[in-house]
């Protein structure tokens, strides 16, 4: 049999190539293509200091925390597209409810918190059990979350709270060891908690994804949900479940959000739904269900950075064509995806 | 055989009774608000009684087994889409009865009102909505139709006021650099190409459209905002201005735009073979292909006809605020027509679709814009109005709801003939 | 009751709407041997596993497991039982990896423990595989041998394999066949549903054949040669109900078709075929011998890659289903529901479609032509419908197979090919196709019929092709007697070759 081959004694290598991987590695190395790009023409313009690099995570942070949720959704084979009202609304939450009602900030998390994952299982379980299409149902989730939004206020609510102001100046200053002593790294760079909460997201979906029964289930479901059914999966749990999760990591988002703005407005992040699945989509996750990782969606968050950042550092070009360039990707990206599907089907073939 | 009642139909005749009486001034009560209310409302309250009577006499009808409601109609998608509308409007009735007054203006030979709004307002959705109901119908999705709006209008008015010897664009005024056929034309070939790009990475590279038309919906309004140096022109050539503002047979232009554009369609999709090949190849392409049916075709031409009917509506936004808006054309109008499409009755799962549920979908989405609008409520809030409407709807549409209410009228019936019968044999 | 039985199923009977599926079976199988179970399409095979998986309910009968009775209620159900199944299509997920797919919903999820764990029981299959790579990375045998892991692993007793061997080549299968061996060692019972017969007696040690959901009866693998499984499979009391014969070939009739050793890669190799005007070819051969793949290269829904087709003595050339339209080619595919109907839609949508499809769609039928056409061959071929508005869903198999002939008829072909036209149809509506058939014929047109049924290829050919591994083997020219069966049987076994 042609398969056989090298399959007792896994080597670090054959674990590494292992064709499921491909499209983080195709992300990977197209950001790197791009990153290599920068660093040769605007490199003396400090396109190569850490502080730019760490910037790309904090540009889109609060995306990439939502991307996180919708990484997961995306394998089971659905979509999202409530993810930025919801974000929205949090923001809209937490400002109205301690500017005009005096509710301590926390609480106000908290409750938002709750509604992200409230929304995120109803939506789940019309999808599941009533058979509404997921695009239907969150485009429904979407306009009730904006509309709610809107009815609280039509206004931007800045919102000033010391814990606000203490959350959105944390910061971690890089350091390094020279000359015997630690000094800080020039320019100097911060990371701050938004950028810590995306990283530890990232961190916890790999967990999640990779290492527990319930993501496998998740995989399971977006192979194929009728395999997955008849292999005795719980399928409706796991669909909800991941609904839930993307509703909290909306949430989670909204106040990531509001630490960058500090105001509640109730058409922030419009649009922000299709940004958080096309850094997905250009992270390597398949819309038709089944295949992603949160790795590749980092990357695809920062490929979401280092475009603008290319274009701020020439000068001259309009930020619109940040739009093109991202939808020149995103056309790279799934004509990629389609020559991969197109030659291990024809590899299975052989 | 004895006549027998329901206590729908008693209800509905008490009720119908006491409209009337309101309605003829006959009960009046409250302070002097609430008679200034009444009197103004009297005849939304005489149609509620007429209205009551009908239901009245309907269900009196449906307990003694004379009458059925019709299955096709029973089962059909588009009746709980009329059905929304015609409640949305009769709650509007009874709250403002002017909001069904219709005015003449002679000075610009017109007619205004409320309902004049919605058809005229939900034109650029309705346009969309013919083609994207034939892309639902083949299983597909548009996003891009907002983003070739914007194209749409951005060309436009590039061609308006963009002078290619100077390489300059002119102050705005009532003049065109190139003639109104073009301005026009060029812009919905751009759009139909737009369009057919579409087509041919779904159809001939066999991507998904979603991903794929969400391209063309990211980068779109980039190149709407290259085409126009990212800046927003205003235009004041009258001409272009009747696009979207002036009037045709007493009603206001984009409404006839919009009857021209579904009598195309339609005749299009329904006096050929076309939409039969549209609902084939959306049911089952493998067994569509094997009948000689080119498929790919089929979807190219589809989502050609989506750009170009997008670049139509782009024409008529950009001629109702005279000037190009590359970020807020068509913002939401890819959700707003399939919303429309899907109310309207068509799957999301492709099959038979219903370009008339569409209208009625467009209409519906349209009319609770106006509703907000016109009772002062926070015009955002629309946006919750919509969802709740749209959710009751597509629960009553799901799947299993429907099932549930078949299997209900079914016993339901039964259980009618069997009391028929037993009556009659005694 | 035969000693060291570990599943008794007996008097099972299970009533469909206006058929009785099973009808008093008896089954019985023993731990560590392999039971063949056979009969052809619509005999109750499946229905009879349906039975023991829970997917169908039995009205009669008791069903005996390792001593205990048992109703299962569903697949799961037996699963935890004990009896696991692999079916034909893999039921698997594509995008896990081969560890994930023998372990997920499961006890065990550590990746460290599953992979070791599926390397072990790869190793078990005699498959050096690496098992983290994902499942669709490997062959439909590999998969195949993965769903087999799964189902064997979850400690089960009884192991059916419902045709898991159709996709497979010759050094696949006797892989599979020494797993089975293993496992047979280990005391599993393996119950064995194929359509080769060579299988059957390479790895089977009894055997139990259905007729029409009656129990044949069940042999020792020596008791039977091959011909005698087959005719005991076929039955003889069909022919009672047809009789029927084909038309004579008229003399003077011209070639309709000319395909000279054609032939696609993966599919056929070597097909060279004539066939005259008027005449009834008909198409024998075992199940993936390449009959299908022949009729679908000649519609141009499989491109040829090698040889030259002619029709009337013009050379064509066909890319694509229209242009074999366009010539006066109609083929009738195998998989009615995924490749012929067109459910949603309604009779008379379903009649026009092909007709509208060579007129191309701006030059549309109108209504009324439509509904000519509709009410014409619902009235010819005696559809069964109250009108034409119905959908095509709704109808059963016999009517959809008759609604989709209607859609080749309607179009006037000069050639048609029906490709297993009376699989899953009732006796009734099996014999008004055949009927239709041979009249067609007598028409003029040319019909070139695939059916695993030898008896009616037989009965209505004027011709019969016999097709072998993706070529032809063998040509026998009508009349036919009764030996012809025989002969048949001997060229598909390869103990003969071919006229």
């Amino acid at each position: 049999m042609s398969q056989k081959s090298h399959g007792s004694n896994q080597s670090l290598i054959s674990r590494i190539m292992n064709p499921k991987y491909i499209m983080v590695y195709a992300t990977i190395a197209i950001f790197l293509i791009i990153y290599a790009f920068g660093a040769i023409v605007y490199g003396d313009v400090g396109f190569t200091t850490l502080r730019t690099f760490v910037n790309f995570f904090t540009d889109n942070a609060y995306y990439g925390i939502s991307a996180v949720g919708m990484t997961m959704v995306l394998i089971t084979g659905g979509i999202d597209l409530s993810v930025a009202s919801v974000a929205s609304l949090t923001g809209m939450l937490v400002a109205f409810g301690y500017t005009r009602l005096g509710i301590s900030p926390v609480i106000m998390m908290l409750f938002s918190v709750v509604i992200g994952v409230g929304l995120g299982t109803l939506m789940g379980a019309a999808i599941h059990y009533l058979n509404v299409p997921p695009f239907i149902t969150t485009l429904t989730g979407n306009f009730l979350a904006r509309g709610v939004c809107s009815l609280i206020s039509r206004e931007s609510i800045t919102i000033e709270h010391p814990l606000i102001d203490k959350l959105a100046g944390f910061k971690i200053t890089l350091m390094k060891f020279s000359e015997g002593e630690w000094v800080k790294i020039k320019p100097v760079t911060h990371i701050n908690l938004n950028v810590l909460i995306f990283v530890v997201m990232i961190i916890i979906g790999t967990i999640i994804l990779q290492h527990t029964r319930f993501g496998r289930n998740v995989y399971a479901v977006g192979g194929n949900e009728q395999s997955a059914k008849l292999m005795g999966l719980p399928v409706g749990k796991t669909k909800v479940a991941v609904y839930a999760i993307n509703g909290f990591c909306s949430a989670l988002a909204g106040i990531a959000y509001l630490l960058v703005v500090k105001s509640g407005w109730n058409m922030a992040l419009q649009g922000g739904e299709l940004e958080v699945i096309s850094c997905a989509v250009i992270g390597g996750t398949l819309l038709t269900g089944g295949v992603g990782y949160m790795i590749g969606t980092m990357f695809g968050v920062l490929l979401k950075s280092v475009i603008p950042a290319l274009i701020t550092f020439n000068g001259h070009l309009n930020s619109w064509w940040g739009k093109i360039a991202t939808g020149a990707l995103l056309l790279l990206f799934i004509v990629i995806q389609r020559a991969v599907v197109t030659y291990t089907d024809k590899q299975k073939a052989k | 055989m004895k006549k027998k009642s329901s206590l729908p139909s008693i209800l509905c005749f008490v009720l119908a009774v006491v409209c009337l009486l309101v309605g003829v001034g006959v009960i009046r009560f409250g302070g002097a608000g609430a008679r200034a209310f009444l009197d103004r409302q009297a005849v939304a309250f005489i149609v509620d009684a007429i209205l009551l009577v009908v239901a009245g006499v309907v269900f009196m009808l449906m307990a003694q087994g004379k009458f059925t409601i019709p299955a096709g109609i029973a089962k059909s998608k588009i009746t709980w889409a009329v059905v929304a509308e015609l409640l949305i409007l009769l709650v509007c009735l009874n709250i403002r009865i002017d909001f069904f007054s219709i005015s003449f203006q002679p000075s610009t030979g017109m007619l205004y009102g409320s309902l004049i709004d919605i058809v005229n307002r939900s034109a650029e959705i309705t346009i969309i909505g013919m083609g994207m109901t034939l892309v639902i119908a083949l299983g597909g999705t548009d996003l891009s139709v907002g983003a070739l709006v914007a194209v749409s209008g951005a060309f436009a008015l590039k061609l308006l006021r963009w002078d290619p010897s100077s390489v300059e664009y002119g102050t705005p005024g009532d003049y065109t650099v190139y003639p109104l056929i073009v301005v026009i034309v060029v812009p919905l070939l751009v759009c139909l190409l737009m369009g057919a790009f579409n087509g041919v990475m779904i159809g001939q590279l066999g991507l998904q459209p979603i991903i794929a038309t969400l391209i063309l919906m990211v980068s779109g309004r980039g190149v709407a905002q290259i085409l126009t140096n990212g800046k927003q022109f205003t235009t004041l050539y009258s001409p272009f201005r009747w696009i979207g503002q002036g009037s045709l047979f007493f009603l206001p232009t984009p409404i006839i735009i919009t009857i021209v554009v579904v009598a195309l369609v339609m005749l299009f999709v329904r006096k050929t073979a076309f939409g039969t090949f549209v609902e084939s190849v959306g049911i089952n392409r493998s067994a569509a292909r094997l009948s000689g049916i080119n498929a790919k075709m089929v979807i190219l031409i589809v989502f050609a006809i989506t750009g170009f009917l997008s670049g139509i509506s782009g024409m008529i936004y950009s001629s109702r605020i005279m000037s190009n808006d590359s970020n807020n054309a068509g913002l939401n109008y890819e959700t707003d027509a399939i919303l429309a499409v899907v109310i309207g009755g068509t799957s999301m799962s492709g099959g038979k679709f219903s370009l008339t549920g569409t209208i009625i979908g467009s209409l519906i989405i349209r009319t609770i814009v106006t509703f907000v609008y016109y009772f002062g409520v926070a015009a955002e809030a629309t946006m919750a109005f919509k969802a709740l409407i749209i959710a009751v709807v597509i629960v009553l549409q799901s799947e299993p709801v429907r099932n549930a209410m078949a299997k209900r009228a079914q016993a339901r019936a039964q259980a009618t003939m069997s009391t028929v019968k037993g009556g009659a044999a005694a | 009751m035969p000693d060291n039985c570990i599943l008794e199923m007996r008097g099972i009977e299970i009533q469909f709407p206006g058929v009785k599926a099973l009808d008093g079976v008896d089954f019985f199988l023993r731990a560590g041997e392999v039971h063949a179970l056979l009969g052809e399409n619509g005999a109750g095979k499946s229905t009879l596993i349906k039975c023991l998986t829970g997917v169908n309910k039995k009205d009669a009968g008791t069903i005996i497991f390792d001593g205990k009775e048992i109703s299962p209620t569903s697949p799961q159900n037996a699963i935890a039982m004990g009896i696991s199944t692999v079916f034909q299509e893999i039921n698997l997920c594509p995008n896990l990896t081969v560890a994930e797919n023998i372990f997920v919903g499961r006890k065990e999820f550590k990746r460290k423990v599953i992979n070791k764990r599926a390397q072990e029981l790869m190793k078990r299959f005699h498959l050096d595989i690496d098992v983290t790579r994902p499942l669709s990375y490997y062959s439909t045998a590999v998969q195949q041998m993965v769903s087999i892991a799964r189902a064997v692993d979850i400690q089960a007793k009884v192991l059916i394999l419902d045709e898991p061997t159709s996709s497979l080549d010759e050094n696949e299968v006797q892989l599979l066949f020494s797993v089975m061996r293993d496992l047979k060692a280990e005391g599993l019972g393996i119950i064995f549903i194929t359509h080769f017969l060579d299988q059957i007696y390479a790895i089977s040690d009894r055997m139990t054949i259905l007729r029409n959901g009656h129990l044949v009866g069940t042999y020792d693998i020596g008791e039977l040669t091959k011909f005698e499984l087959v005719s005991k499979m076929i039955g003889k009391d069909m022919e009672a109900i047809f009789d029927m014969h084909p038309s004579e070939v008229k003399a003077d009739a011209s070639t309709m078709l000319n395909a000279d050793h054609i032939g696609a890669p993966g599919a056929v190799h070597d097909i060279s075929l004539a066939v005259k005007q008027g005449e009834l070819v008909g198409f024998g051969g075992l199940l993936g011998s390449g009959r299908t793949e022949t009729a679908e290269m000649i519609f141009g829904a499989n491109h040829i890659t090698k040889g030259k087709m002619e029709i009337k003595g013009k050379a064509v050339d066909i890319k694509k289903p229209f242009d074999a339209i366009m010539n006066g080619i109609a083929f009738c595919p195998e998989d009615r529901k995924r490749d012929g109907i067109i459910g949603d839609l309604s009779i008379r949508e379903n009649i026009m479609l092909a007709v509208q499809a060579r007129k191309g769609f701006l030059h549309p039928l109108s209504r009324q032509e439509q509904n000519e056409l509709a009410d014409k061959y619902i009235k010819a071929l005696a559809i069964a419908t109250p009108d034409a508005e119905k959908k095509i869903g709704e109808l059963s198999g016999g009517n959809q197979q008759k609604v989709i002939l209607a859609r080749w008829m309607a179009t006037q072909p000069d050639l048609l090919i029906l490709d297993e036209p009376t699989r899953g149809i009732d006796v009734g509506a099996k014999a008004e196709i055949q009927r239709l058939m041979i009249q067609m014929c007598g028409d003029g047109v040319s019909v070139i019929f695939i059916s695993s049924e030898l008896e009616e290829v037989i009965r209505c050919s004027n011709r019969i092709v016999i097709m072998r591994d993706g070529a032809k083997a063998g040509e026998l020219v009508g009349p036919f007697d009764g030996n012809t069966q025989n002969r048949i049987l001997q060229i598909i076994a390869g103990e003969e070759v071919g006229a």
